[in-house]
């Protein structure tokens, strides 16, 4: 029952953290709507017409809120009119039904847009995110388990350096010395518009695509998991109950992995949800890098080109995500270990 | 509690599979129109032949098609896919005349109003449906009821009706003679008519995603990933020359230097744009040819002077420009105090041509070359504004206005997602300290920007650009005194002369005396500094040579991924 | 009370001296304020000099004029990585001064009143632990006009959760200490506490986690001048980079306009860490393990000895 009321109410709060991002959402990008009528260089054959068009098109002329015509310039006015049509309502009405708008650049919907985005950046961070998770936990042991000798020294210096490295610039380093000397494909996810004979070499092209991105990543999350692990079996290590099973004849091997292993996970599973937002972060980088058509490529696109519904899209996308993602491990979390629910006071 | 470990992370490699699997081979925003007419490659495992491997050719550019809708799309690498997969009466060349296209010949009434077009018979769309007048006349009548298609607005404004009288003839009725319909009836697509009828009324026309993109061009569309790729195919029933290439990939870099890498090491075998300091490399590369040229469509980049009068100035707008900024001396004197060639050098490595007017040098005759520019010349300019009493009063190396009181310091601002402009801004406003001009230099978001421009006025100096077309209307437009209150023209310039020659031209239907008219409007907005125009930037592309031959590089447009081109280069033996 | 807290930092020193990475981490840190404070007199060229550039100047390889190089602009790469260093520390400093500060209000109020402020700040703390940060700062940013404060501003008002969840979970243990409830019992006022009781004992800590956020605010501006969202007049190490890379830097050669401002990124941030995570060991035996308060990125360790 403890348990149960514990779930509840993560799941509570997960539901209110969403809440706030949506509203957050919105008047992030009412403050400045942004024109979709405008280019960096502009065209001499876009009338004034045509511009006031397109903005009736994207719905930009409807009052924003209640009592606020528009935002930037402040205006006020309209409170008395249809509460309902106004953009915020709109705004979470489309959302209710998993419409997140239209792109103003491209005309489509911003869902479909970014659907396959959003598959496109789980695959890439998801396959970086095994990877580290168990190079970290095997090196953090090792690391751990050898402490104070050479091999403890030299990982702890590469998992602070690796943990240094601006994720954009080792990306760069990469890409142009794979790509030059084993030529390894510059960006993508594919070689576009290739027929494939079977899905050996489908995986093949996907993999020499996967290749740098993956490296790039798994460097720079790498070192975080690496030390935590090894803080955190360093201090498993002391234990009483190491000693006793020493004393009992277990060999090291055995010990580093029924015990050391086993009771540093729980913290690893903290670690790697919190880590989420900060594995978002590198999605970004390393997805403008290497053009790698996922998520966080549609945010920098986007921004580039004001295309704000893309951008809100995918910032709704990116904050769910990892919100459910942090429940998960919440949730994980708590079945793995019991004492939590009576130290939540919710 | 290690089973548990395990079965998560199988878990987790078993989902990323899964969504390898799906997201590769079948990606649902990509988009493949199921068509007969394959023409790569059978995949049967037991074939005795191998049946040759089609000849791809890989295009590498920084941008993509923002849609595939003719009527919603404004980037130009939409239209370029446009003029592959789509016919249009007429075509435009590479020395930016324009020739037919679909149509076969051409009769105008004796007032040019009425347009009687033949068009060639038995064309076939994409899907086998035959092409008749009747689809001229749909998509004509399309773009016309559309004001929220942003350019067909502009190019179907005159169109008073069309009509198609049998299959291969179609009326066009104008409200007014117009003598550059050959370049704007090449921008108006020929769509299918069974396919756009669904779609033809209200939002529908601009939600249309036209995912098929059938047409009736000498290419085809095999599949489209947005800012992705697009995969055309030839089209072997084409009524014109049939492509000698299979098939052909354009492939969107996010940013320039990819592109680059990427045809040295053969992932791609044409580039359409590079950075300027990549020339020097490339040039070296054994296997890759650079060639530069006036690109087909020229990007202008303009210094913008906040020249509107009181009269002028619209209603409820600010018109806080700089008052220094109305004479037209001081603008000569900006203009004889800017090193252009020292922009050229460094701004675009060189690669470029001193500017005139906002008509430039790649617009072919319509461009007035016989123009003599100002003279990079520092005491001249700093005589110039002594003689009409801008002199610095306080000694701070500021001049100040004849009254000695405002001192001639400029707000100079340009939007912040331009990669030109501060460099720009950073050099100008270095030559021009030497004749006493300060500048506060600043980058404005550009919606911002929009909103300081026009018809607010509430700027002084701006670094912005222009894109264009190739009929000299568009962009003489912008200098009107008509369009000052609706925000078009961004310099508040009022000039009766001016106004009066404008609408000559529009009107004139002989080509030379049309020509001179642009021509003495080019010098009139030049003598008067209307804009300030740094340079004409170049185009710079480069292809592999030992992949594809038969690239034009002879005429005096530069354009690679134009159709001309790809209808005439093939795989090399 | 006082005894106290000052053996404590007498303590303190004497075990800083004896760990390397802290010491490591304080040089790197040194040497680079310095090459940032001495900028005009260390860069062979002022960034405001005007200089007659030809176009053999755009990105010449290293040599004797110019020791690193030239950039796209011609401009001597060596002396705008020095200057550029003033840009990098001063954002990072700023912005991270602006997020222990929120982050420690936050997280000492949070800690001493507990009940529902505590309740309240937690939550809102969660929430904004959970939406990505760079993500955020991409939209602020973009949206608004690009200058300096605004990035300092932005990073620094994204970067305080991790600061609050620490500082309220050493706050949470301070508070049960005997001499805090004594000071209770005597009756002294809840600020009076908080400043002369909690605050010396949370300082450390901050400081610890101050030298960590740093370096993550060192980071999160040169991601954002690399995307190309911060004001390209203020050259740091970031818009250096997002000048080689979208300038043809890497088409035309030039590495060392992309390996130079690149390292002296690593540098500060390696510096900065490796000081962070030294301090954090010092600090180590002080801290209470509470596996709920996993900060960020910092962790805090059940107390207790390495083994030797």
């Amino acid at each position: 029952m403890k348990r149960l009321l514990y779930l509840l109410n993560r799941v509570k709060w997960a539901l209110i953290s969403i809440v706030f991002v949506i509203v957050l959402n919105f008047f992030l990008f009412r403050v400045l709507p942004g024109d979709p009528a405008r280019a960096g260089v502009r065209d001499p054959r876009l009338t004034a017409q045509a511009q006031q068009a397109l903005r009736q098109r994207f719905g930009l002329d409807k009052p924003v809120i209640n009592c606020f015509e528009s935002l930037n310039p402040l205006k006020l006015g309209g409170c008395l009119e249809n509460p309902l049509d106004t953009q915020f309502f709109i705004y979470v009405g489309n959302l209710l039904r998993g419409e997140l708008g239209t792109s103003y650049q491209s005309g489509r919907p911003v869902a479909e847009m970014l659907g396959q985005a959003l598959l496109n950046t789980v695959l890439l961070i998801g396959i970086a995110q095994i990877i580290s998770i168990f190079l970290g936990i095997v090196l953090g042991l090792v690391a751990a388990w050898k402490s104070r000798t050479i091999i403890d020294f030299s990982v702890l210096v590469a998992s602070l350096v690796a943990w240094s490295l601006p994720t954009f610039w080792l990306g760069i380093m990469l890409l142009f010395s794979g790509s030059y000397w084993l030529n390894l494909p510059v960006m993508g996810k594919m070689t576009a518009g290739a027929d494939f004979n079977n899905n050996l070499e489908m995986f093949l092209d996907l993999g020499r695509h996967l290749l740098l991105p993956t490296l790039t990543f798994t460097i720079v999350v790498m070192g975080e998991y690496m030390l935590v692990m090894r803080s955190t079996v360093l201090e498993v290590l002391s234990e009483d109950y190491i000693l006793t099973a020493k004393a009992k004849g277990l060999n090291t091997f055995q010990i580093l992995k029924d015990h050391a292993l086993r009771n540093a996970l729980l913290p690893m599973v903290t670690i790697i949800a919190l880590n989420l937002g900060f594995t978002v972060a590198g999605a970004i980088q390393i997805e403008t890098v290497f053009s790698w058509p996922g998520l966080g490529l549609a945010i920098f696109n986007s921004v580039g080109r004001r295309d704000y519904p893309v951008l809100q899209g995918a910032f709704l996308l990116i904050a769910f995500s990892v919100i459910t993602a942090n429940l998960i491990a919440d949730l994980l979390y708590s079945y793995l270990d019991p004492r939590i629910q009576a130290e939540d006071n919710g | 509690m290690l089973k548990l470990r395990w079965f998560v992370a199988v878990f987790l490699a078993f989902s990323m599979i899964v969504t390898a699997c799906g997201g590769a081979a079948t990606a649902p925003t990509s988009t493949k129109p199921s068509d007969q007419n394959q023409p790569s490659p059978t995949k049967e495992e037991t074939k005795p032949t191998e049946p040759p491997k089609p000849s791809i050719l890989r295009i590498g550019r920084a941008g993509s098609e923002d849609t595939l809708n003719p009527g919603t799309a404004m980037l130009s690498e939409a239209w370029v896919t446009f003029e592959l997969v789509y016919s249009a009466l007429y075509m435009q060349k590479l020395d930016g005349s324009f020739t037919f296209d679909l149509a076969t010949s051409v009769s105008a009434s004796p007032d040019n109003k009425v347009l009687t077009y033949k068009i060639k018979p038995g064309v076939k769309f994409h899907d086998g449906v035959p092409l008749t007048a009747k689809d001229v006349v749909f998509s004509y009548d399309l773009y016309k009821a559309h004001d929220d298609f942003p350019y067909m607005n502009g190019y179907t404004k005159y169109f008073d009706k069309v009509e198609a009288p049998d299959d291969t003839t179609v009326v066009l009725t104008l409200t007014e003679p117009i003598p550059n319909i050959e370049s704007q009836l090449g921008y108006c697509f020929i769509l299918p008519e069974h396919i756009w009828s669904k779609v033809a009324e209200g939002k529908a026309a601009t939600e249309f995603q036209n995912e098929g993109l059938i047409g009736s061009g000498p290419f085809k569309l095999v599949e489209y990933k947005q800012n992705e790729f697009t995969h055309l195919a030839k089209n072997p029933d084409y009524y014109g020359t049939v492509p000698k290439v299979d098939e052909v990939i354009f492939q969107k870099f996010e940013n320039r230097d990819a592109l680059v890498q990427a045809i040295k090491t053969g992932q791609i075998d044409m580039i359409t744009e590079m950075p300027n300091t990549a020339v020097a490399t490339l040039k070296n590369e054994k296997n890759i040819k650079l060639v530069t040229g006036a690109p087909l469509a020229p990007d202008i980049t303009d210094i913008i002077f906040n020249q509107v009068s009181p009269e002028n100035c619209p209603k409820d707008a600010k018109c806080a420009g700089h008052p220094a900024l109305r004479d037209r001396i001081v603008r000569q004197a900006l203009a004889t105090a800017t090193n252009k060639q020292e922009l050229i050098d460094i701004v675009l490595l060189g690669l470029g041509a001193p500017g005139l007017t906002l008509i430039a040098d790649g617009m072919g005759d319509w461009y007035n070359n016989t123009i003599k520019d100002y003279p990079f010349d520092i005491p001249q300019a700093n005589k110039m504004l002594d003689d009409a009493g801008y002199k610095d009063v306080n000694n701070d190396g500021v001049r100040e206005m004849p009254d000695g009181q405002k001192p001639l310091v400029f707000r100079l601002n340009w939007p912040s997602d331009s990669t030109v402009a501060p460099r720009l801004a950073e050099l100008i406003s270095k030559t021009w300290e030497q004749i006493g001009v300060k500048t506060q230099p600043q980058a404005v978001d550009p919606d911002a920007l929009t909103a300081m421009c026009c018809p607010t006025f509430d700027y002084d100096i701006l670094i912005w650009g222009w894109g264009s077309d190739p009929d000299p209307s568009f962009l003489l437009r912008v200098m009107q005194t008509s369009v000052i209150p609706d925000g078009t023209s961004e310099t508040g310039y009022s000039n009766p002369e001016y106004d009066q020659l404008f609408d000559q031209q529009s009107k004139e239907m002989d080509p030379v005396n049309r020509k001179e008219l642009v021509w003495k409007m080019q010098e009139i907005v030049f003598k008067d500094v209307v804009y300030l125009v740094p340079f004409y930037s170049q185009a710079v592309q480069a292809y592999r040579t030992d992949r594809f031959t038969g690239w034009i590089t002879d005429q005096p447009k530069l354009a690679l991924d134009h159709v001309i081109n790809l209808l005439a280069v093939e795989p090399v033996k | 009370m006082d005894d106290h807290a000052a053996s404590d930092f007498r303590s303190f020193f004497h075990n800083l001296g004896h760990n390397w990475m802290a010491l490591a981490g304080a040089l790197m840190l040194i040497i680079a304020i310095l090459v940032a404070v001495f900028a005009p007199w260390i860069a062979p060229y002022s960034p405001k000099a005007t200089l007659k550039i030809s176009i053999e100047d755009i990105y010449a390889a290293p040599n004797s004029a110019h020791w690193f190089g030239t950039d796209d602009a011609g401009r001597d790469v060596l002396s705008n990585f020095i200057f550029g260093a003033r840009i990098s520390l001063i954002v990072g400093f700023f912005a991270s001064f602006i997020s222990v500060f929120i982050g420690g209000s936050i997280g000492i109020i949070a800690g001493f009143y507990g009940g529902r402020v505590e309740n309240l700040l937690m939550r809102f703390t969660d929430i904004m632990l959970v939406i990505p940060d760079l993500p955020l700062a991409v939209v602020l940013v973009a949206l608004t006009k690009p200058s300096l404060l605004n990035i300092i501003f932005v990073i620094g008002i994204l970067g305080w959760t991790g600061t609050a969840r620490l500082v309220r979970s050493q706050t949470l243990s301070v508070k049960e200490r005997k001499f805090v409830l004594r000071a209770r019992a005597i009756g002294s006022s809840n600020l009076h506490i908080i400043r002369q009781h909690i605050f010396p004992l949370v300082l450390p800590l901050m400081v610890a986690n101050t030298v960590l956020v740093i370096s993550l605010a060192i980071l999160e501006e040169s991601t954002l001048s690399f995307l190309g969202l911060a004001d390209p007049t203020n050259l740091s190490w970031g818009q250096m980079l997002n000048f080689a890379f979208t300038r043809g830097g890497l088409s035309a050669g030039a590495w060392w306009a992309l390996v130079a401002p690149g390292l002296g990124i690593v540098w500060v941030v390696l510096g900065c860490t490796l000081l962070g995570h030294g301090l954090e060991q010092i600090l180590n035996p002080r801290l209470e393990w509470h596996h709920l308060s996993v900060g960020q990125k910092m962790v805090e360790r059940k107390s207790g000895q390495m083994p030797s």
